[in-house]
């Protein structure tokens, strides 16, 4: 075996452990129960240092833990549901006309700024507007916030999917007689297809993670299952074997996600 | 399937775009049940014009008329326009026989007579067995018929084609040619054709409209272009071979006018309206032909070159000499056969004095040998 093959083959296997490391304490954890998890040494491997136990994911389904996945499901679904549609327009525009007004570098740009401004540096104006509309807490709020922080992304990624189809094939649409909702009714869209669906998922997959303002928008009555974590405790006791039940069933949908468009995440990843 | 096909009037069409002007003042009418050509360079604004023709754009001033209707603000559904696009532009989500439906589908109609009508369509384009079939599963040939198909199936009155043959294959292209003719004779279309290959011109040559930089430079025959090109430009295009070009002074010598070119002296009886002492003499490469040692001397009034021969280039069934005969650029020879000579080897060419053309320092083309000779 050459050294370069080698070294390398190390490489992957530290990154592997820095990976799958924690996702397998997290998986072992939420087959203890309560106890098990403090000890020391830690037990690792179950069957064999400990009895699993099913006391975390009976936890979750007993209480309000269940609903707060629904909750995810709800605020996830329905902004990138809305966040779609202007998303879409506003690709398509940036896509088919380059020489319209203010559709330069600048403006696409400033779009994605809005992107990577932190977090953090907008919530707490954002929650005192929602504190004042006396919609804290609410779904609408926290939906309407999910959609505008969606927008920017999905614009980006949709238009390099526009771009892809072929500017003669909407004209040949015009010449059949269609007009623009039905040209992208019955040929943009169907063209985009898996690639528009790549973009749903991805936009969905971000909201789904989304922490932050989850927690500082809602917390009491709409609580999403990552708001929900902070709140897992008895006393001075934090049950980490639920939270790491959480963790394994909140990974679920990414994992869907990931195996089904695959090969379109790593094209928005790469760039192409 | 006869049609009711109007005559086509383009009045004063201008177009400007990003800043730069692509249409200057476009004036030409394309006579109905006709099949005319649009030919000119890549960027002369022949698709620009298509586009407005087919109602794709509209121009920044002037009129489209049919007939007599202005049709000027109308869309391509509207003007019963089809247009066949370059890579063919056909729908990859939908199978053949829904790409050619697509029109119908959006008149509405009824599913039956939908079907009749693709598959009459279908038939005719000998096309019938790929219907089931995607694009991406079509040869070039097929995906071409397909979107003749698609422009044919709704009744279309004008069909604009362009460059349909630029994406196939040498032998599809012979067979698509003589497709577009037959379809054209039979259903009675009109057809437009966008190209940039002279060889369109030739195979479809009764109306071509000659564009350059954005105007339309001479409107004729293929004949018209080919004896009485406008200038140097269309002199060059039009042809298998690009035409040869020797400059020459205008002298008196012995009470005559003559051509003297620098590597020979070519005498002239009269040179009409002529203010310039300077020209340009063409020759077609197809005129010229090389002397054989011990053949027969050549008739008529004719010019002799000598040169060294620089390279010989085979094309299917024809040679192209290029003979170095002292000018700046070699003189090229069209000759049919295969002929092989070796570079360096000296030769004879000649060429008959009636064939020349004649062109100012402009690049406007003042006359043909024939007729100065009479």
């Amino acid at each position: 075996m050459k050294l370069s093959r080698l070294l390398g083959l190390i490489g992957l296997a530290i990154f592997g452990l820095f990976i799958i490391g924690p996702l397998y304490i997290t998986i072992v954890t939420a087959m203890k129960n309560i106890n098990e998890v403090f000890t020391i040494p830690p037990k690792l491997i179950p069957y064999t240092d400990f009895e699993p136990s099913s006391e975390a994911f009976d936890f979750i389904f007993n209480t309000r833990g269940k609903y707060t996945f629904i909750t995810s499901l709800i605020v996830a679904s329905t902004a990138t549901a809305i966040a779609l549609i202007p998303s879409l327009l506003a690709a398509y525009g940036f896509s088919r006309y380059p020489r319209a007004a203010m559709n330069d570098e600048r403006s696409f740009f400033t779009l994605l700024t809005l992107r990577m401004v932190p977090p953090f540096a907008v919530v707490l104006p954002i929650f005192l507007y929602w504190n004042q509309l006396g919609l804290f807490d609410t779904y609408p709020a926290l939906i309407w916030t999910y959609t505008v922080f969606s927008v920017p992304l999905a614009i980006w990624l949709l238009k390099g999917f526009v771009d892809e189809v072929s500017p003669s094939i909407e004209d040949a649409a015009k010449v059949d007689g269609y007009g623009f909702l039905d040209r992208l009714r019955r040929f943009v869209i169907p063209m985009l297809g898996p690639a528009l669906a790549a973009t749903v998922a991805l936009v969905w997959l971000f909201l789904w993670n989304e922490f932050l303002f989850a927690l500082k928008l809602g917390g009491s009555r709409v609580v999403t299952y990552t708001a929900y974590l902070p709140q897992l405790r008895v006393g001075q006791r934090v049950q980490w074997n639920v939270l790491g039940a959480i963790g394994v069933l909140g990974a679920i949908p990414p994992l869907i996600i990931l195996i089904l468009f695959r090969k379109y995440l790593i094209r928005v990843y790469l760039g192409r | 399937m006869k049609r009711f096909l109007p005559t086509i009037k383009l009045v004063d069409i201008c177009k400007k775009s990003n800043g730069a002007i692509i249409l200057k003042n476009i004036n030409m009418e394309v006579p109905d049940k006709s099949l005319y050509v649009i030919l000119g360079p890549p960027r002369s604004g022949k698709s620009a014009l298509g586009r407005i023709i087919a109602g794709l754009d509209t121009p920044d001033t002037g009129r489209i008329l049919f007939d007599d209707q202005d049709v000027t603000n109308l869309g391509p559904a509207e003007r019963n326009v089809s247009m066949v696009f370059q890579d063919f532009a056909l729908y990859p989500h939908l199978t053949a026989f829904d790409n050619i439906a697509s029109p119908l589908r959006k008149l509405k109609l009824p599913k039956e007579e939908i079907r009749k009508r693709v598959l009459e369509v279908a038939e005719y384009l000998k096309i019938s067995h790929r219907l089931t079939h995607y694009p991406s599963e079509l040869s070039g040939g097929e995906k071409q018929r397909v979107a003749i198909a698609r422009a044919l199936v709704k009744g279309a009155q004008i069909i604009i084609l362009d460059e349909p043959f630029v994406r196939l294959d040498y032998k599809v292209r012979e067979d698509m040619r003589a497709e577009l003719y037959r379809l054209q004779k039979d259903v009675g279309v009109n057809v437009i054709l966008l190209s940039s290959d002279p060889v369109d011109a030739m195979s479809f040559s009764e109306n071509i409209a000659f564009m350059r930089d954005g105007e339309i430079v001479q409107i004729g025959s293929l004949t018209k272009l080919y004896d009485n090109p406008k200038n140097i430009f269309v002199a060059r295009y039009i042809g298998v071979i690009e035409m040869n070009f020797i400059p020459a002074k205008i002298i008196q010598e012995n009470n005559r006018k003559v051509l003297d070119t620098g590597i020979g002296k070519i005498a002239l009886p009269t040179i009409p309206q002529l203010s310039e002492n300077e020209v340009l003499i063409g020759v077609r490469p197809e005129h010229i032909c090389i002397e054989e040692e011990g053949g027969p001397p050549h008739a008529g009034n004719t010019f002799t070159i000598e040169g060294r021969v620089k390279i010989t280039e085979v094309i299917g069934s024809e040679t192209i000499v290029h003979l170095d005969v002292g000018l700046t650029e070699p003189i090229r020879i069209l000759i049919p056969g295969i002929y092989k000579k070796n570079p360096g080897e000296v030769l004879k060419a000649t060429f008959n004095i009636s064939n020349i053309y004649l062109f100012n320092v402009n690049g406007l083309f003042i006359c043909k040998g024939g007729d100065i000779l009479g």
